[in-house]
C-alpha cells in the first residue's frame, strides 16, 4: 500500500527529518501564498516517476505555479486522478544523495546509500550503492551508521548527518510498519545540513490494523481487483480466458498451470482462501464479481479441510443461480458430497471430481 | 523415521479452545499424536478434546521434551504467542494464520534462528508424519493419506492438499509432510527441510512445491545438486505476471530468476526431475519408484544398517533417469 509523497514527508518531520518548507493544495489558490519562488508543484498520487509523466512542474513566479496547478489537478497518473499539489520551495542544495531502508523478503531489512540520486534506481550499477543489513533483533546500532558512511568522501558535519538520518528512518520504518521508505534524493545543504526532497512509501499490508491513520492507497490495479480487495480477497485479472476461483492461491496457479498444458488461457484469478470460507455472502460476492467479467468460462476448484464445504455451495448458489454461462466445479473435501447436492438450481454445471478431471472439462468447455 | 515430527514429539496448540484450534485438536488425537494440552490466556484448568488447557506455554511444556507448538492465534497476536513458546524452549512452532506483519515474521525468523527451533509459517498447513504425529491442518483420513517413504516440502497449504491426494491415489505414503508456510517472510526455508530428508534413514525421494518470488527455491537448488535422495519439482505460477502477487503475498515475481520457469531451470539443472504442472508429479514420482525401487529401497535398507551411501553408479542412474524425465 502506497503512501504519497507529502504524507510520508509529514512523518519524516515528525521523525525529525527536514523537508522543504511546502503546501498541499487542493484548488488553485486565490492571491499570494506563504512560499518563495521558484518552487515546484508536484501531483499527489501513489505513482513512481510522476516527472515522466507530468507530474513534477517547476515554477519561478506565481502566475508559473497558478498554471502548474490548474493544469495538474483533475488530470489522471496512472489512473490515479491527482486530487491535491504539493508545492514546495525549491531548495539550495550541493549534492543529491539516494537513501532508502526496504525490507526484502530474503535479506530482511536493508539500507542503501549511493552518492547521486536517481529516478532509475532499479538500472542503476550496484556498485555505487553501499548496501547493509540491519538485524531486526538489534535494530539500527551505531556502528551500522559508522558503516554506512565510512569510505564516503563526505566532511563529518555531512557523515553524521547522512548517519543520523539513516538511523532516523530506521525507526520511522520499524514504527509505520513500512515495506520501503526511500528518500530519493536526499539534499545536502551547503551548511552541511540535509533534506528529504522527495521521497517514498510504502506500507505493509497486513500491518494496515494498526495503522489506521495513515491515508494509503492500493498501487497499481484493475477496478476488478480493487473491488475484490474490498472484501480482503486477492484477485488478478490478467485478460478474457477462463476465471478461476480457488480455495487458495497455491493450487490456484497449479490450476493455471494445468490449463496452460492444455492450451487454455487464465483470464482472471480469485483466491478465495481461508479468511472468508466461513461467509458464504463473502464467498457470493467474490463470484458474483467473476461472473460480471463474463468470462468464457467458471472454473470454481475447492479443496476444504477444516470449515465445511456447505459454505462455499451456499455461496455459490447464491452468486450463480440463474446464470447460464459455462461452469466447472471441483468441490472436495469436508462436506463436499453433501454440498453438491445443493447445487442443482445451477444451470450449465459441470462437476469434476479430480483436479485432473477439472482441467479437463474446463478444455473441453472452452473447445 | 521421518522428520520435525514423530511419535515421541509432544504437542500443544496455542488458542485451543476457538472453532479452529478444537477441530484440530480432535483431528490431531484422531491420528494418534501425542497432544499434551493447549494454552489459552485467560482460561487455564478447562478442558478441550480430553487434554488440559493452560495460562502459558512454559506450563503446557513442563516436563516434555520435544515440544512443538500449533498456533491458531489469529494474525496480530501471533508474535506474541511465537515468541512465548520459544522462549519457553518449544523447538518447533507452527503458525496458522495468514497476512502476520510483515515485521513481526522478519522477527521471529531471526529470533527462532537464534533459539536453534524451526518456525512453519506465518501461513503454514503444518507438518504430518502419517502413523505418528500430526501437527498440521491436513485431516489424514479425508485425504487418504498413510505411512510411506515420500518426504514433501511445499510452500503452500492448498498445493500440499492436493499433492497428498495425489500421492494417496498413486499408492505412495510420506515420510513427512512439510508447509513451510505461503506469506512473504516465513521461518523456515526450502533447503532446510532439504538437509533434514537428506539425512533421514527412511526418505527415499522428496517431492519439492515451490512458487514464483524470492530466493527459497534458488538456494534449494544448490543444495539438490550435492543430494542422493532424489527430488521431484514443482514450481507453481508458471503464468504468473511481473510485479503482481499471485493470491500469496510471497508469489510475487520481480526479477526472471524468481519466476517459475526460472526456478524450474535451475533445479531441473541441478538434477531435480520437474514437472511442468501439479498432475505431472505423479507420474515422475511413479517413475522413480519403479525405474530405482530397488536402488531406493535398498538405500533406505543400507542406510537403517548405517551401511555406505549410494554408489556413483546408482547416483548418475537417478540423474539419467531425471533427463529422461
Amino acid at each position: 500500500m502506497y503512501l504519497v509523497e507529502s504524507t510520508t514527508k509529514e512523518l519524516l518531520r515528525k521523525t525529525g527529518i527536514a523537508t522543504p518548507h511546502g503546501l498541499v493544495m487542493e484548488s488553485c489558490p486565490v492571491g499570494p501564498v506563504s512560499v518563495r519562488f521558484p518552487v515546484v508543484v508536484k501531483a499527489q498520487v501513489p505513482v513512481w516517476r510522476r516527472a515522466e509523466q507530468g507530474g513534477v512542474v517547476f515554477a519561478d513566479s506565481q502566475g508559473a505555479m497558478e498554471r502548474a496547478i490548474e493544469a495538474m489537478l483533475g488530470t489522471e497518473i496512472n489512473g490515479y486522478t491527482v486530487r491535491t499539489v504539493l508545492v514546495e520551495e525549491k531548495a539550495d542544495i550541493t549534492t543529491e544523495l539516494f537513501l532508502s531502508i526496504s525490507l526484502e523478503r530474503d535479506a530482511g531489512y536493508i539500507v542503501m546509500l549511493a552518492e547521486h540520486s536517481t529516478e532509475h534506481v532499479e538500472e542503476m550499477d550496484r556498485g555505487g550503492f553501499t548496501i547493509l543489513s540491519i538485524d531486526p533483533v538489534l535494530g539500527f546500532q551505531d556502528y551500522l551508521g559508522r558503516a554506512l558512511v565510512s569510505g564516503r568522501r563526505f566532511s563529518d558535519p555531512v557523515k553524521q548527518a547522512v548517519q543520523d538520518t539513516a538511523q532516523r528512518l530506521f525507526e520511522l520504518h520499524k514504527s509505520i510498519d513500512a515495506r520501503l521508505l526511500e528518500i530519493n534524493p536526499l539534499g545536502v545543504m551547503t551548511d552541511g545540513r540535509v533534506v528529504a526532497l522527495d521521497a517514498k512509501g510504502v506500507v505493509d499490508e497486513n500491518a494496515q490494523y494498526r495503522q489506521p491513520q495513515l491515508g494509503v492507497t492500493a498501487g497499481s490495479a484493475s477496478a476488478f481487483e480493487r473491488a475484490l480487495t474490498t472484501f480482503g480477497i486477492r484477485a488478478v485479472e490478467m485478460g478474457t480466458g477462463v476465471a478461476i476461483v480457488t480455495s487458495g492461491a497455491g493450487l490456484g496457479m497449479a490450476t493455471m498451470d494445468s490449463l496452460r498444458d492444455r492450451r487454455v488461457e487464465a483470464g482472471a484469478f480469485v483466491d478465495l482462501g481461508p479468511s472468508v470460507f466461513t461467509d458464504s455472502q463473502t464467498i457470493a460476492s467474490a463470484i458474483r464479481a467473476v461472473r460480471d467479467l463474463d468470462p468464457p468460462v467458471i472454473l470454481l476448484n475447492f479443496y476444504v479441510q477444516v470449515v465445511s464445504a456447505m459454505t462455499i455451495s451456499a455461496g455459490i448458489r447464491s452468486a450463480l443461480e440463474g446464470w447460464t454461462g459455462k461452469l466447472v466445479v471441483r468441490l472436495k473435501g469436508k462436506d463436499s458430497e453433501k454440498a453438491l447436492n445443493t447445487l442443482g438450481a445451477v444451470a450449465n454445471m459441470e462437476i469434476a471430481d479430480t483436479y485432473t478431471e477439472a482441467c479437463d472439462k474446463v478444455k473441453k468447455a472452452m473447445a | 523415521m521421518s522428520i520435525l515430527v514423530t511419535e515421541r514429539t509432544s504437542v500443544i496448540i496455542q488458542g485451543i479452545t476457538g472453532q479452529v484450534g478444537r477441530s484440530i485438536a480432535e483431528k490431531m488425537i484422531k491420528d494418534g499424536t501425542r497432544l499434551v494440552g493447549g494454552v489459552v490466556p485467560g482460561k487455564g484448568g478447562q478442558s478441550v478434546a480430553g487434554v488440559p488447557v493452560y495460562e502459558s506455554v512454559s506450563e503446557a511444556a513442563d516436563g516434555y521434551d520435544a515440544v512443538a507448538s500449533f498456533v491458531v492465534a489469529p494474525a496480530r497476536f501471533v508474535l506474541h504467542a511465537a515468541l512465548e513458546a520459544l522462549q519457553a524452549g518449544v523447538k518447533l512452532v507452527v503458525v496458522y494464520a495468514e497476512g502476520v506483519p510483515t515485521r513481526d515474521s522478519l522477527f521471529l525468523r531471526r529470533y527462532s534462528g537464534c533459539c536453534g527451533a524451526h518456525v512453519l509459517g506465518p501461513n503454514s498447513a503444518g507438518a504430518v508424519s502419517p502413523g505418528k504425529c500430526n501437527v498440521s491442518d491436513l485431516d489424514l483420513g479425508l485425504l487418504g493419506m498413510h505411512p510411506g517413504t515420500i518426504g514433501v516440502v511445499s510452500k503452500s497449504g492448498t498445493l500440499t492438499y492436493e499433492v497428498a491426494l495425489l500421492l494417496s491415489d498413486s499408492g505412495l505414503g510420506c515420510s513427512t509432510v512439510v508447509c513451510l508456510g505461503s506469506d512473504e517472510i516465513v521461518g523456515t526455508s526450502h533447503v532446510d527441510m532439504l538437509r533434514e530428508f537428506e539425512q533421514d534413514e527412511e526418505t527415499t525421494a522428496v517431492v519439492l512445491l515451490g512458487e514464483p518470488g524470492g530466493r527459497s527455491e534458488l538456494v534449494a537448488a544448490e543444495y539438490v545438486r550435492s543430494m542422493e535422495t532424489p527430488v521431484v519439482a514443482y514450481i507453481s505460477g508458471h503464468n504468473a505476471p511481473l510485479n503482481k502477487p499471485m493470491g500469496h503475498s510471497g508469489a510475487i515475481v520481480r526479477i526472471e530468476a524468481e519466476s517459475a520457469q526460472g526456478k524450474t531451470d535451475l533445479l531441473y539443472r541441478n538434477g531435480a526431475a520437474c514437472a511442468t504442472s501439479l498432475d505431472g508429479i505423479p507420474g515422475l514420482l511413479e517413475k522413480i519408484v519403479r525405474k530405482m525401487g530397488p536402488v531406493a529401497q535398498q538405500q533406505g535398507a543400507d542406510r537403517r544398517a548405517g551401511e555406505s551411501r549410494p554408489t556413483a553408479t546408482q547416483l548418475n542412474a537417478w540423474q539419467d533417469m531425471t533427463l529422461d524425465a
